[in-house]
């Protein structure tokens, strides 16, 4: 009883408090991959017979720009799930029940990389059924690792905050950080299209998601997503263990 | 009888004087336990090492013979828990949250039904639209459905009204005849008096002082007041032989400390005087303590 490591009473509580936004923010994601879909089938200009951007092609630029949708859904579930409910006291009455701190925190940090998985696979699926329906050739191999990527970089995002979420019992300290890093990251993104700011790319989680080297299958893909996994699996342990350790102020 | 109940020295030291400092307490079985002090004393924090929510620096708590930091579930699952600062999720009504935490335990709701009805709450209405009592209510219940043996109150009573003290005060009473143990801090003299049965004072993290109630109750020095009808009869009495805790001629009035071995010598000489009244000052739980409250202010 107590080797448990899940509770399916907080599997069930987190579920319930965050299908709302997964479901908006997924309908949205699914949305535009089936805009995408349509797009490509009737707009994109041929040379010599053969579309200058293939449905791949806009499913990578689309999912790279949009995932800010996933990042949106793991920086507000990630404080929901832990830091929230410690900064507020509510996690007592959890507590006083047969609930251990050990079933509290890995049902909570499988059903938030769980979510994030679903949404990605939710999408992966809308992505293969539109194309399918406006009859565009989707190579099955190279989309399935975009989306691998794209599970891996949200993964990582989520990693971040759930590592805030865990090391905190302010709400705000770790709001902060995990809103916080995820932005900075988008902003080097950006800047290092300039010349001067080139090097920001190293310092970018961003770079290590990248569309366009899975598309032209770079192997350098791979060793993106080992280390994308690395970072988010390190951070979710030094999360959980810090959860497991720390004076909670209940 | 056996410890429930049991912190052995220790020391949680949060800098400046405050935390705790080498506690050591023990609660027997059966057995009511208040804690008092002022506020930031160190109550709340000695609560958390109890409930296993705080690793202790050097010492600890245990329960039932389990350490409390390393086994806290085994514990928990004995206790009934209420927290010294209350808050609810949000959009629920407190009778599904009472529900939730209800089949996180595994158990029924009869016990919950009869503690609202007992309370006169009416739980389904939204947590956060309740008032302080109402919320207050709600932890009570949750604390108490399960029949838990262990009761760990941290201001249990905050925000009720006076007749509902009094229904919480019944409620100890009630436990501690089913042979449960009830550890509860409070600020309120009076009703520590008429729950407790031992009680132990914390002040800038040190026990400083504990009673037995039992002793306050059956004192036998009592204290009276007694006031003349001059004060010339006043300052007569006041060259006898007896333990005078005041006199103050201008009212013609005086306190004396009495045994009870002398009361009917000392009722004698009294005879001897014109009174204009004579009453009995009891001697209170918040008289004894108040002294220890009292040099917090002087020492700040
Ligand atoms: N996690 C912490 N870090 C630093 N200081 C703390 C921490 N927790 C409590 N304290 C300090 O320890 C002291 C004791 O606090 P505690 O909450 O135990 O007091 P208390 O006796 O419960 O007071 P009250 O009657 O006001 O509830 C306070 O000065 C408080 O600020
Ligand atoms: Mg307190």
């Amino acid at each position: 009883m107590h080797n448990k490591i899940l509770s399916k009473h907080i599997l069930r509580q987190s579920a319930k408090g965050n299908w709302k936004l997964w479901t908006i923010l997924t309908g949205i994601l699914c949305f535009f991959m089936v805009v995408m879909a349509v797009f490509a089938a009737r707009d994109v200009p041929n040379h010599n017979g053969r579309p200058v951007m293939t449905l791949l092609d806009l499913y990578g630029q689309m999912l790279s720009n949009m995932n800010i949708m996933l990042i949106i859904f793991a920086v507000v579930v990630g404080n929901k799930l832990v830091v929230n409910e410690i900064d507020r006291g509510t996690m007592s009455f959890t507590l006083n029940t047969p609930t251990t701190r050990k079933q509290i925190i890995f049902s909570k940090a499988l059903f938030y990389a769980g979510a994030i998985l679903a949404m990605v696979v939710m999408v992966g699926l809308f992505g293969l059924i539109s194309g399918a329906a406006t009859g565009k050739e989707l190579p099955f191999g190279r989309f399935v690792a975009m989306l691998l990527g794209l599970f891996l970089y949200a993964f990582a995002i989520s990693g971040i905050t759930f590592f805030a979420s865990c090391w905190f019992n302010k709400s705000g300290y770790s709001m902060i950080i995990s809103a916080g890093v995820p932005v900075a990251f988008t902003v080097f993104d950006m800047l290092s299209n300039i010349k001067e700011f080139k090097f920001l790319r190293n310092l970018s989680l961003n770079t290590l998601f990248n569309t366009g080297k899975i598309i032209a299958l770079d192997n350098i893909f791979w060793a993106q997503f080992v280390a994308m996994f690395v970072i988010g699996a390190t951070l979710y342990t030094i999360g959980i263990i810090k959860f497991l350790k720390k004076d909670l102020p209940l | 009888m056996e410890n429930v109940i049991c912190v052995k020295n220790l020391t949680k030291d949060y800098g400046q004087t405050r935390g705790v400092f080498d506690v050591s307490l023990e609660v027997k079985k059966g057995e009511v336990f208040g804690f008092l002090g002022p506020n930031g004393a160190g109550k709340t924090t000695a609560i958390r090492h109890l409930l296993g929510f705080s690793r202790p620096q050097s010492g600890g708590a245990e329960i039932k013979g389990l350490d409390c930091w390393k086994y806290p579930a085994m514990a928990q699952r004995h206790i009934g828990y209420i927290s010294g600062e209350i808050n609810y999720p949000q959009n629920m009504t407190g009778w599904q949250f009472i529900k939730e935490i209800a089949k996180m335990r595994g158990i029924d709701l009869k016990r919950a039904e009869e503690l609202c009805d007992y309370f006169q709450l009416k739980a389904n209405g939204e947590l956060k639209r309740m008032s302080k009592g109402m919320k207050q209510k709600i932890a009570l219940v949750i604390a108490f459905m399960h029949e838990p043996e262990i009761l760990i109150l941290d201001e249990p009573t905050s925000g009720l009204d006076p007749l509902m003290q009094a229904k919480f005060c019944d409620l100890i009473a009630a436990e501690k005849a089913k042979g449960n143990t009830i550890f509860m801090s409070s600020h309120m003299f009076e009703e520590v008096e008429k729950t407790c049965d031992r009680v132990a004072i914390i002040k800038q993290g040190k026990i400083i002082a504990s009673v037995i109630m039992k002793d306050i109750e059956h004192r036998k020095d009592k204290e009276f007041e007694i006031r003349f009808k001059s004060k010339s009869d006043a300052q007569s009495f006041a060259k006898l032989n007896y333990e005078f805790t005041e006199k103050n001629f201008e009212k013609s009035r005086v306190k004396v400390l009495v045994n009870d071995g002398q009361i009917n010598e000392f009722l004698t000489a009294v005879a001897k005087y014109k009174l204009e009244y004579i009453s009995e000052i009891k001697f209170t739980l918040e008289k004894y303590f108040m002294g220890f409250y009292k040099q917090e202010v002087q020492d700040a």
